[in-house]
């Protein structure tokens, strides 16, 4: 057992599968680093064409300019676009965040089938191309008569947002401790003043998120605005309406500010949830007990 | 005492159900209503623009016998399925990776996946635009180098793009699913079957494709959902080659005016979506779960 | 086990049946209460009829699945009896809701609200109750001092041990002052040195506070060592209701000997002979109280009660060791005698003195053979 051969055979065996591990390792972490590359490539490149100098969106790099961003006040269809865009998403928001959480209580709490099935209803919407959403909802405003414009849009926006919302609560209220809600109803509350004080505390975080994802959803939303829009166009309609006729370097620049803009509310959003979920992020905590007295 | 309880019973039943009313509603009027007007509207038709309410197969029968149609629909699959495969089949071993090698930076991992989502759905195709064009980066980039005297003409407006396009739109999608599917297998139980004498990798096949391939057939859905009725991405960078169905549908609603056949054709797509979903969740069913 | 915890012998205190005539009233009555969930087959609480009295502290005693915490959230109000009463304060409470019942729970886990300090989680009841705002303050500060929680107010549950935890969830539920407070297991979750501190210190708080105290646990020593009376409860219904000593020294039932400390069982039977009640277990007689009933019976001896030496009972018999088993700081020895193996509970350097097949000696006191139906 202690002859040299032995004792030298397992020592090449180890070396050489250490080298395979290492090879193999290394092919993996070059993958992966590859998907982040091609993930990244296009949003990098929208953000380098912003800051070009020159109406061709194509290389070679022409210096560095920042007028495409001034562009964008002078542009009066761009900007009132934008505008229209930002009411239409905000008005959705509010109106998708209480509704989607009403649901989401009531189908939390409520027993038997029937909430199982409307839930199951209610998200179908969230889930069909956008053009089959589109198109039934602009033929029942049709039929109905409700006229193509601001209130066609935001309907058309809540009808898939609402379920959005509605999963991301009733994903957190179904994570909550059953003990709590009774603790409270055993010590005096009554349901509404249970969820007041101890449920939607707990929900907030959760909402938020909706919130937030109900904004980008809303905001970047083209097929099914397309088909209910009236002459007002929201901003990525407008863009892709510019897209059809060569596109000019400003909307580089706006989605580039739109761009950073999202994730910075990301990385807000992020660190707020995180310190919710994180037990031993102090600061915050005591600053919401002081109101909370 | 005992018919007391009853209508208690009864009374407290019907309270409970009061707050379901809303959502009742909500889904009756945004759901019930649009799906079966759309329903109806597919079963009439129109002539010269002007609508006629009469029942009729004929929008059915131009929505699946027209060669170019089938064509097309045929296309949407292939392209729908290919393009969610591959997501899947890159996200996947991605997500294995995050959940195995990381661990202080799996959140941060994670999170720039995730990130491309925030941005606008539109703009990222456009970027693909700018990418693959004639003029696009590739493009100069290898006629400035020498490599080529003429841009590459297959890249842009082309089957080739949305295939690529909508694979990256779906990357995402398929590893946030595959990720919460991993995440969840317990290392203990790849202890445990080291422990048994499994090499790493017949404890993958054994043990962590059993218990996370659920996940990764929710992704491959999700994907498969985006792309089928996908009408940006072949828009803006198919062409006539990469015409898919939805821009088709969108057609008849703009160009041709034809809502009655665009309607025809949206039941079409969602009978094809939900046989296509169907037969992934029949393939993907697992025993046991992990909670 | 001390005799002297065992006895709870506190002026105006209800100890055992028929005390005086000055018994306390009932604070809460189960009337003949079942429980079926939704979709089980077998009753979770099957037939509970129980009297508990104001100002005790009442166990609830029987393993997992014996439907006592059933019976503490029917209480409570989370759960309502498939049939059957419960009274509080000899009121029906079929339909009140939690919230307007005079009772408090400290549940398993605490649920102390996450995101509220240990101040707010206390002055919860009251705000809930409106109570006017300087009397919180009192009544919050008074609660968390009678829990030695004064300095800890300010922090949030997270930030707290167990044992303040468990503080904490007792003072959230005090502060109310309610009839009646329900305590479920509420010592499960710490470890065993701080569970015996909070056994005192609960049994010391309950007779500060005087408030009627339902107490449910699997832990026989818990219950033994705080009750006033308790009930032992398995698979469903109440096997025997009574103080400490009783259930301990005189179980009703197989269940309750088997459940409750150690003790030898065995099937036997009480005849008359010549004029004098005799018990035979196995090849043992003894003599037995004149009113014990005759016929066949099992019979339940506790391990501590045989003991290795001929001169501790009036009854000893000659058998041989089978098995010693060593148990730490006691061993017990298995003894073979006349068809019937005796357990005795021996000092450990007595266990290991002896070897199997030994020839000895075993008494045990013949009164302390316990006669159990069936």
């Amino acid at each position: 057992m202690t002859s040299p051969e032995v004792s030298v055979a397992p020592a090449g065996v180890i070396s050489m599968e250490s080298a395979l591990r290492v090879i193999r390792s290394l092919f993996a972490w070059a993958g992966f680093i590859a998907v982040y590359l091609f993930l990244y490539t296009p949003l990098v490149t929208i953000g380098i064409f912003a800051f070009n100098d020159s109406t061709v969106q194509a290389l070679p790099w022409s210096g560095f300019t920042l007028q495409w961003f001034g562009a964008i006040g002078q542009n009066g269809l761009l900007f009132s676009a934008l505008t229209f865009g930002l009411s239409v998403s905000l008005l959705v928001v509010a109106v998708a965040s209480v509704v989607g959480t009403y649901f989401a209580v009531v189908v939390n709490s409520a027993t038997g089938a029937a909430p199982r099935v409307l839930l199951a209803a209610v998200i179908i919407p969230a889930i069909v191309p956008g053009m089959v959403l589109g198109l039934s909802l602009a033929i029942t405003f049709r039929l109905v008569g409700i006229p193509a414009g601001l209130w066609s849009i935001v309907i058309g926006h809540l009808a898939f947002t609402v379920p959005v919302v509605t999963l991301v609560v009733l994903t957190r209220l179904r994570r909550l401790d059953p003990s709590l809600t009774q603790a409270s109803m055993d010590l005096g509350a009554n349901g509404w003043r249970t969820f007041w004080h101890v449920t939607f505390p707990q929900l907030r975080t959760a909402i938020l998120a909706a919130a937030l994802l109900t904004l980008t959803l809303s905001f970047d939303e083209v097929v099914i605005t397309f088909f209910l829009a009236g002459t007002q166009q929201t901003l990525p309609l407008f863009i892709w309406s510019q897209t059809r006729f060569g596109f000019t370097p400003e909307i580089n620049a706006i989605v580039t500010i739109i761009g950073a803009v999202s994730i910075v509310l990301i990385v807000i959003a992020t660190r707020v949830i995180e310190r919710e979920v994180d037990p031993f992020a102090g600061t915050g905590r005591k600053r919401r007990s002081r109101r909370g007295r | 005492m005992a018919s007391v309880a009853v209508t208690h019973e009864g009374r407290a039943s019907f309270r409970r159900r009061l707050p379901l009313v809303p959502l009742a509603a909500w889904a009756a009027l945004l759901v019930l209503a649009p799906n079966v007007l759309m329903l109806v509207y597919s079963l009439w038709r129109t002539r010269e623009g002007v609508l006629y309410r009469v029942f009729t197969f004929d929008n059915y029968i131009a929505a699946v016998t027209n060669d170019v149609t089938l064509a097309i629909l045929g296309r949407t699959v292939a392209i729908a399925v290919g393009a969610a495969l591959l997501a899947t089949a890159v996200a996947y071993p991605m997500a294995w990776f995050v959940v195995r090698r990381l661990s202080k930076h799996r959140l941060l991992a994670v999170l720039l996946v995730v990130v491309p989502l925030w941005i606008s759905y539109l703009v990222r195709v456009y970027a693909w635009k700018i990418i693959l064009g004639d003029n696009g980066i590739i493009n100069s980039t290898l006629i400035e180098l020498g490599l080529r005297d003429e841009p590459l003409s297959f890249m842009l407006y082309s089957k080739f793009a949305v295939f690529l396009t909508l694979t990256y739109v779906s990357i995402p999608f398929a590893f946030v699913a595959s990720y919460a599917a991993l995440e969840r297998v317990p290392a203990s139980l790849l202890e445990a079957s080291a422990d048994a004498g499994a090499s790493p990798a017949r404890a993958f096949r054994t043990v962590v494709w059993p218990l996370s391939r659920q996940g990764a057939a929710i992704g491959f859905a999700l994907a498969l959902l985006l792309c089928i009725g996908d009408y940006l991405t072949p828009a803006m960078v198919g062409g006539l080659e990469g015409t898919m169905f939805g821009s088709l549908i969108v057609n008849q609603f703009g160009l041709t005016n034809n809502w009655p056949l665009g309607a025809a054709m949206s039941i079409v797509l969602l009978l094809l979506t939900g046989a296509l979903l169907a037969l992934v969740a029949r393939f993907t069913r697992t025993e046991g779960t992990l909670d | 086990m001390e005799e002297a915890s065992l006895s709870p012998s506190r002026p105006g205190t209800p100890g055992r049946e028929g005390d005086t005539p000055l018994e306390p009233p009932t604070v809460v009555r189960f009337d003949d209460v079942s429980k079926v969930y939704n979709g089980a087959t077998t009753k979770a609480v099957d037939g509970v009829s129980l009297d508990i009295r104001a100002g005790e502290f009442f166990s609830i005693l029987g393993p997992s699945g014996s439907g006592k915490t059933s019976c503490l959230r029917m209480i409570a109000g989370f759960e309502q009896p498939s049939s059957g009463r419960i009274l509080l304060d000899g009121v029906d409470v079929q339909g009140i809701p939690p919230y307007r019942r005079d009772v408090n729970t400290v549940f398993q886990n605490y649920a102390l609200f996450p995101h509220m300090s240990i101040e707010a989680n206390v002055s919860y009841p009251l705000r809930m109750h409106r109570v006017a705002k300087h009397e919180i303050d009192e009544r919050v500060s008074e609660t968390l001092a009678l829990v030695e929680m004064e300095e800890l107010r300010k922090r949030f549950p997270h930030q707290l041990s167990g044992g303040q935890r468990q503080r904490a969830a007792l003072a959230r539920a005090l502060v109310g002052r309610p009839k009646v407070l329900l305590l479920d297991e509420p010592l499960g979750a710490l470890d065993l040195q701080l569970r015996q501190q909070m056994q005192l210190a609960l049994k010391q708080l309950q007779r500060d506070v005087g408030i009627t105290f339902v107490y449910v646990t699997h832990d026989q020593g818990e219950a033994l060592s705080m009750s006033d009376r308790m009930a032992v409860m398995s698979t469903g219904h109440i096997e025997q209701v009574g103080t400490p000593r009783e259930v301990y020294f005189h179980p009703n039932t197989p269940f309750v000997a088997g459940f409750i400390g150690k003790a030898n069982l065995g099937r036997g039977t009480v005849v008359l002979e010549s004029g004098a009640t005799v018990g035979h277990w196995g090849g043992i007689s003894f003599p037995m109280a004149a009113d014990t009933p005759l016929g066949p019976c099992a019979f339940s001896l506790r391990h501590e009660s045989v003991s290795l030496s001929d001169g501790a009972g009036d009854i000893a018999v000659r058998g041989t060791v089978e098995e010693v088993v060593f148990l730490g700081d006691s061993s017990e020895v298995m003894v073979a005698v006349d068809g019937v193996t005796l357990v005795a509970k021996a000092p450990a350097h007595i266990g290991f003195a002896l070897s199997n097949g030994q020839a000895i000696t075993v008494s045990f006191k013949a009164s302390e053979v316990v006669r159990i139906d069936g």
